[in-house]
């Protein structure tokens, strides 16, 4: 029992370790990488799902590393809703992995994609299921190094120019991360999450300070989830590396920030109305709009879709600063969708820059024709993520919007419907410049070395499709887990009660 | 950066720098040290053998692992070859034993890069988090052994452990290192 | 001490925005490495300076004698330097990289990854 126990939350981790080890130890061989890299992905997937499952039946889940008691040694937990990120995020890694078989060049993969790609999985693993403020640090600077990693392999000037922005950016933010678990140490004198929301509700003469540690953690974990005033060095970056990479930290790293703001904001430091609130519901409504209008406004496939990652945080950081359980419930299925749906999106872009040589609009067209299962895999992504009935964005954002006009934030739930017209419109420029329209004929020579279409990219697309179609035609369970979730954050003594109470 | 009264002092160190390093590994468990620390001054050495001598040089010399065999009698049994090369092998790990064989051929030659190296550390501090798992313990708990050795004292995973994060250490800094002097 | 502390963490954060504000490749590293040591320095001032003896049990006693030094900011600031460690060496790797490749190192110039239209493919 307790080794069943252990390992239940451990394999999350330990699985993408190990195999990050294997590839290593086989770095020449590229073909064994690649089988240990998608065992590894299933694997993890499959743990997941049982962590998963076991955490539905049997409630929070959680371990002490070395076996030290809970306030002073490292403590991993399981609620609902780390453990649905976690699916989500092993999902959209196993398509990515499949998806890079028959897209990533050769180069690449000899610098170490496997391997780190692994890494940045058990980093994503490790911050989702830590209950230590300093180790949640540790583990996002192990999935950042990764990112920093896989953004400049290859090394071609773009790259490298993207790279320097985001590596400056994310080291500050790291410093600010930092400072603010600094503080919190300085006042609280406990590192583990649930000691130090015990104690905050009994210093209410340091409530001051709590709200300054707070502003700490907005900026730098802000910066990391894409923000509104933070968010320049995404569209900056995110578009130059390969599909097969810009794909998984497109889908996976920013969420991550988000789950890191949403656990600290509901279980330390609680969303007050005045200070928190206001700032929170500002930045929310901001990065919808820049996002939406930036990703209006770029020709380039990839481009969009990174504006659009930042408009849907906007979605995600609404339901938190609304903060009801529907809000909350409203955001943990957007994030979860959000990885599936933009990942799925990317790996499509990636399929047709393939067979057509380029990203811009300009150069592109006729794909529909060509290639209907393709156009049809665009098209229903791209609803899902417009937020069209039945698909799975539709259900988020409802829910988003319900629980802003049911509790009188008129304006951001209104913003917030705005924000989803113009994703239909810059939605439908991609549908109308890749996939409708006819392929320009005075294309540059250089774009015109096609390479011939694999049939099997449609693959990864296709278990992701189904996946996405699963959670907007059955919306049912799925919004009862996040319910679930959300009533989990909400009452935060059940989460600290598991760990504290434990022996 | 060609001197020779680092060169000579260097050779000197070397050993010293090794030793101390093995010193501040194994105090590290109950006074200040361990593999981290160990792993750094580790590297020193390495790091003055690429200053003066340069990356390539030291991969040279200090990296390259030469594999030599016995030339083959005529009329010999496969069998019989292979016994011959085997005992040649093992007393090759004898460290001062140095035969000036006029008939030994070199079989391969290969460079020990530090991302050989990396993997082991990994794959050590890996096992000792796992071992106390399969004893009924949590992750990562120290699991001490009953008896203990002489200078070493008690062994248990934590001094697994940090030996994985010592060579693990010492690998990734020499990478950053051969991968900064290149250019 | 405690005051002088403040200044110092003060000063290193005002240095280090001012180097990455620069607009030289070289004082961007230089700020990056700046601001990490000063963040470090925050941790070691908030988690309260005690000038007596280090946390380390003695052999033939059950607990460390008071006062100590608190050491959970030391070992964090260790993981944390380990850890910058790790990010300053490839920021450095990638500078020189991108130095060598766009031949420039005026910051100013790198640019192109904003443009609308920027993407040669």
């Amino acid at each position: 029992m307790q080794l069943q126990d252990n390992l239940l939350l451990l394999l999350p981790m330990l699985v993408p370790f190990i195999g990050a080890v294997l590839c290593i130890f086989c770095w020449r061989a590229i073909v064994i990488q690649k089988i240990i890299a998608l065992l590894t992905q299933i694997g993890l997937t499959g743990c997941s799902i049982w962590l998963l499952q076991h955490v539905v039946q049997q409630g929070i889940a959680t371990i002490q590393i070395g076996g030290w008691p809970a306030p002073f040694g490292i403590t991993i937990i399981a609620d609902l809703f780390s453990c649905l990120l976690l699916t989500a995020g092993a999902l959209a890694g196993l398509a990515v992995i499949i998806y890079s078989f028959y897209d990533l060049d050769k180069p690449r993969i000899r610098f170490g994609y496997y391997p780190v790609v692994m890494i940045m999985q058990m980093g994503i693993g490790g911050t989702l299921l830590t209950g230590d403020l300093f180790n949640l640090y540790v583990w996002f600077e192990i999935l950042l190094i990764c990112a920093f990693v896989l953004i400049t392999i290859g090394g071609t000037k773009q790259q490298l120019e993207g790279a320097l922005k985001y590596v400056t950016i994310n080291l500050i933010a790291s410093g600010l991360l930092l400072v603010g678990i600094g503080t919190i140490y300085g006042m609280v004198g406990s590192l583990n999450m649930a000691q130090i929301a015990v104690q905050a509700q009994n210093l209410p003469h340091m409530q001051g300070l709590f709200v300054v540690a707070s502003m700490f953690f907005i900026v730098s974990v802000g910066i990391k989830a894409a923000v509104f005033p933070l968010f320049f060095w995404l569209p900056a970056s995110y578009h130059t590396p390969p599909i097969a990479i810009s794909a998984i930290i497109a889908g996976l790293l920013t969420k991550v920030g988000l789950y890191v703001l949403v656990r600290l904001f509901t279980l330390i430091f609680k969303v007050e109305p005045g200070f928190t609130t206001d700032v929170l519901l500002v930045m929310a409504g901001l990065t919808m709009v820049v996002g939406v209008l930036g990703a209006a406004s770029q020709n380039d496939y990839r481009k969009v879709l990174s504006f659009s990652i930042v408009s849907q945080i906007g979605y995600m950081l609404m339901g938190l600063a609304i903060f009801t359980p529907l809000a909350i419930a409203g955001s943990v299925y957007f994030i979860m969708h959000n990885m599936l749906v933009k990942t799925n999106l990317f790996l499509v872009g990636g399929a047709v820059a393939q067979e057509q040589g380029s990203f811009n609009f300009r150069y592109l067209g006729g794909v529909y024709k060509k290639r209907p299962l393709l156009a049809i895999i665009f098209f229903i992504s791209a609803m899902s993520l417009a937020g069209i009935p039945p698909f799975s964005g539709f259900w988020g954002k409802f829910m988003l919007a319900k629980a802003g006009f049911e509790s009188g934030f008129y304006t951001i739930a209104g913003i917030s419907l705005g924000a989803g017209v113009i994703t239909i419109i810059y939605l439908t420029k991609i549908w109308n410049q890749v996939f409708l329209k006819d392929k320009s004929k005075d294309i540059p020579v250089n774009l015109l070395h096609k390479q011939p279409f694999k049939k099997m990219l449609q693959l990864p697309m296709l278990l992701l499709l189904t996946v996405i179609l699963a959670l907007g035609i059955f919306a049912e369970p799925f919004i009862h887990l996040t319910m679930q979730a959300a009533e989990e954050l909400l009452h935060s003594e059940i989460y600290i009660n598991a760990v504290l109470k434990e022996n | 950066m060609k001197t020779i009264i680092l060169a000579a002092a260097l050779r000197l160190f070397f050993p010293l720098f090794i030793f101390f390093s093995f010193y501040i590994l194994i105090r590290g468990h109950n006074h200040p040290g361990g593999g981290f620390i160990g792993g750094l001054i580790l590297v020193i050495p390495f790091i003055f053998h690429v200053l003066i001598h340069g990356a390539k040089e030291t991969q040279e010399k200090l990296f390259l692992k030469r594999v030599y065999s016995l030339r083959r009698k005529e009329q010999e049994s496969d069998l019989g070859y292979s016994i011959r090369n085997i005992g040649y092998r093992l007393r090759g790990l004898i460290p001062w034993y140095s035969r000036q064989d006029k008939d030994r051929v070199l079989v391969k030659q290969y460079v020990i890069e530090p991302l050989h190296i990396i993997p082991v550390g990994l794959s050590l501090s890996l096992i000792a988090g796992i071992l106390p798992l399969f004893l009924g313990e949590a992750f990562l708990t120290g699991v001490w052994a009953k008896a203990a050795l002489p200078l070493i004292g008690k062994i248990g995973t934590t001094l697994l452990f940090d030996i994985g994060v010592y060579i693990l250490v010492s690998a990734v800094v020499l990478k950053i290192t051969m991968e900064m002097s290149k250019s | 001490m405690d005051l002088i502390f403040t200044i110092a963490v003060g000063l290193l954060f005002a240095a280090s925005l001012y180097m990455i504000l620069h607009r030289h490749l070289f004082k961007l590293i230089v700020g990056l490495m700046v601001f990490g040591l000063a963040s470090n320095l925050y941790v070691f001032a908030i988690g309260r300076l005690t000038r007596e003896q280090s946390a380390i049990i003695p052999g033939d006693a059950d607990v460390a004698f008071e006062p100590f030094a608190d050491p959970v900011p030391q070992a964090l600031i260790l993981t944390a330097i380990v850890i910058g460690f790790g990010l300053q060496a490839f920021a450095i790797v990638l500078v020189k990289r991108l130095y060598q490749v766009s031949d420039s190192e005026d910051i100013d110039e790198l640019k192109n990854t904003d443009k609308i239209d920027s993407t040669e493919k």
